[in-house]
């Protein structure tokens, strides 16, 4: 036990240590973040109410979708957390597996949002004032919280090999390959099918314990899917241990090498396959998949559908955009320095790998945009993504040298400067919007709006060229502070 | 013609601490330099310095008589640098290393793939030049970054620790290497802890305590004296032997 006490002892000094770094809770906007995540709790807080109000009266489907949402939730801290490191470095200690696995178990609490989201999963007890069989309903929320824990433990050790995010993957793409089929095949039947399944889901099954409806076999239900999750939790982190450290495959940039030209082509190339291990970035592929089935599927495809999906998908890729040096590391960023570059000429090549990665990314939606709206419309609609990836590299390469912060491949990344963020996407997303409204005013008057838009681009490009200068000269002069901050 | 090295009153402090204090310091062209102290005492510090990782606290550095601050770009072009923590990037393999630097320095796709070939297969790492750089071994990853310090021909080297997690046979080749080096003009700056290694190599040395430079030698000048390199390492490093440690063993 003592052994376990020190692990998780020294976890937490190094946890609070890089928490107090900035020097003071002003630093980072910390607390326009608190204010933000108060506004949210205040929000959770008013729904646990009306969800109560619901149960009451019989009704679960806002505690139904509360409880999903609280599902998820605990996906962020587990997945996003480098803890499962801290397991693995301990592997060369005298203790058996079941002891690792305790310390696994207890190490994400190291961290306050753990606790945070712990806490206000305990705020669903208040649902026990008005559910009809308040043991049933407290031990079938409990239930529910150690099955969504574990559940997040099993997908943030699965993560962590490269054998289960090839596993993690293939699962990805047999369900979507069966939900098109299905799709394909029984149209609306599909639907029904999901809600079916659905009825024997844990939010499903806890929201009817609740409300007294077969309570003894939805919390025997539950308590399966407790029990499995918790053994599926064992298997994985005892397989994943047992993988050694993080591997992948021994791919070559050969390709790239030699169709691209240019001084910065191995950097560019190098930053490509950094985003390729960013699990954050393929939520814009999800973006792009819809926009594509949009552009294929509408009898008449229009721009002010299809541009929305383009705002989208830059919001989506903005841990790409936001945050240039933070898949490299101290050492990484050394050799940045080492290189005979100056500071804008480096942030130059991190902006090329980013317009790779959504040429690459957005390529399908301008082809489509092409055949089905006609050469001058999928014009307008590079105009438009191009006017917004400008803006967002302009905050960007600000972003990038103000609050740099390091990215942990193959694990989501749950924290950042919110509040700059935020601004960063409305700012961003401007020459969108401006985009989206132009092309609504216009209507039929194709050749103004081409000049509307060629005057957004031309503004947009302005502001870029303008950080580029002005970030980077900063590089060179902030490049300790950046270097302190990635390692 | 100026000294390849030099530094004027080289300072850096971190907060309070002052890592490095007025260090003057003159390397001749074609000389290969050993910069030794004990864990901690200013080493990498100032090769971080000398190589514009670290910006200094005070005083001037001069590299083929270029200012660090005014001309870092021109002397970038010029050095190669072995870095402490080697500045290897994890997803990138040993080769893609060098094909990546190659044109940085200006070389083209071709020639950077010749000479990474010949430095690969020099340092022994050609047969494993596709593994991911945070898959290889130490050594590996050290040869690598020797490698990317030595792709573009340098007229500087700075070599931090260059032998620390070598094998026998690739350090000696190296050691060959440092020595044709010199001849044809290069200079080569390098901090070790292996004092029997530095002494077969080098032309002169300095010895950096608690961030002073204690010593400055030319090897011929402590030959005539009678004197090993550890002779006078120990009379300015004393190892702390105080703790008994009655209970190891």
């Amino acid at each position: 036990m003592a052994g376990i006490v020190a692990i998780l002892r020294g976890q937490w000094i190094s946890y609070w240590r890089k928490v107090k770094r900035p020097g003071n809770l002003t630093a980072g906007h910390q607390g326009a973040l608190l204010l933000v995540g108060g506004l949210i709790l205040f929000k959770y807080v008013q729904l646990l109410r009306l969800s109560a109000l619901d149960l009451s009266n019989g009704r679960t489907t806002r505690a139904e979708l509360l409880l999903s949402a609280v599902f998820l939730i605990w996906m962020f801290p587990l997945v996003g957390d480098p803890q499962f490191g801290v397991v693995r470095r301990s592997t060369h200690l005298p203790f058996p597996f079941l002891r690792l696995y305790f310390i696994r178990l207890l190490s994400p609490f190291v961290t306050a949002r753990s606790w945070v989201i712990l806490i206000s999963s305990a705020g669903m007890f208040y649902w026990l004032l008005y559910a009809s069989q308040p043991a049933a309903g407290l031990t079938a929320i409990i239930l529910f919280v150690a099955f969504s824990y574990l559940c997040g433990l099993a997908a943030a050790d699965l993560i962590a090999t490269a054998a289960g995010r090839r596993v993690l993957i293939v699962l990805l793409v047999v369900m979507l390959v069966g939900a098109t089929a299905a799709f394909a095949l029984t149209g609306q039947g599909l639907m029904l099918m999901m809600r079916r399944v659905w009825l024997f889901l844990p939010p499903h099954l806890v929201g009817k314990t609740l409300v007294g409806e077969q309570a003894v076999r939805n919390l025997a239900i539950m308590a399966g899917y407790a029990v499995a999750a918790w053994a599926l939790s064992i298997r994985v982190t005892k397989s994943s241990l047992m993988a050694g450290p993080v591997s992948g495959p021994r791919a070559r940039l050969g390709f790239f090498l030699s169709i691209l030209p240019g001084k910065f082509v191995g950097l560019i190339a190098k930053d490509f396959r950094h985003f390729q291990r960013l699990p954050d970035l393929y939520f814009s592929v999800l973006v792009v998949i819809a926009a594509a089935f949009y552009l294929i599927t509408a009898p008449e495809p229009e721009v002010e559908v299809l541009w929305p999906f383009l705002i989208l998908y830059f919001l989506s890729n903005v841990l790409a955009s936001f945050n240039f040096f933070g898949a490299d590391d101290a050492s990484g960023f050394d050799r940045y320095m080492l290189m005979p570059l100056t500071g804008r000429m480096i942030i130059l090549s991190k902006n090329l790998a980013y317009l790779l990665l959504v040429a690459v990314q957005a390529a399908p939606i301008v082809c489509l945009a092409a055949w089905r709206m006609g050469l001058a419309l999928a014009f307008l609609s590079l105009i438009e993504a191009a006017g917004m990836m400008f803006c967002y590299l302009a905050w960007g390469n600000w972003l990038s040298i103000a609050r740099p912060r390091r990215l942990r491949f193959f694990r989501f990344s749950s924290e950042g400067p919110l509040v700059d963020l935020l601004l960063g996407i409305a700012f961003g997303s401007l020459p969108g919007v401006l985009g989206v409204v132009l092309a609504a005013r216009n209507g039929d008057s194709l050749s103004s709006l081409i000049w509307q838009m060629i005057l957004m681009l031309i503004a947009s490009l302005m502001i870029y060229l303008a950080s580029l200068l002005r970030f980077g000269r900063s590089l060179e002069q902030r490049h300790e502070s950046i270097r302190t901050a990635l390692s | 013609m100026p000294p390849a090295i030099e530094t004027r009153g080289l300072m850096r402090k971190y907060g309070r601490l002052i890592a490095v204090h007025d260090l003057n310091l003159q390397v001749n062209a074609g000389a290969i330099f050993g910069f030794l102290g004990p864990n901690g005492s200013g080493k990498s510090t100032t090769v971080k310095m000398l190589t514009s990782l670290l910006r200094p606290t005070a005083g001037e550095i001069l590299i083929n008589g270029l200012d660090m601050r005014t001309h870092a770009l021109e002397v970038k072009q010029m050095i190669g640098v072995l870095p402490e923590d080697l500045g290897l990037f994890d997803y990138l393999s040993i080769w893609e290393h060098l094909m990546m630097i190659g044109p940085i320095y200006g070389l083209s796709h071709q020639e950077t793939a010749r000479r990474a070939e010949q430095l690969l297969r020099f340092l022994d790492v050609w047969q494993t030049r596709h593994t991911l750089a945070h898959q290889a071994s130490y050594g590996m990853k050290k040869k690598c970054s020797l490698g990317m310090a030595l792709l573009h021909n340098p007229r500087i080297l700075f070599l931090d620790e260059p032998f620390e997690g070598i094998d026998p046979v690739s350090a000696r080749h190296i050691k060959d290497l440092l020595l044709r080096l010199s001849a044809h003009g290069v200079t080569v700056f390098l901090t070790s802890h292996i004092l029997e290694v530095v002494e077969k190599l080098v032309h002169g040395f300095a010895i950096i305590v608690r961030g002073e430079m204690v010593s400055h030698y030319e090897v011929a000048e402590l030959a005539a004296s009678g004197l090993t390199l550890e002779d006078v390492f120990f009379r300015h490093v004393n190892p702390n032997t105080d703790a008994e440690l009655e209970w190891l063993g």
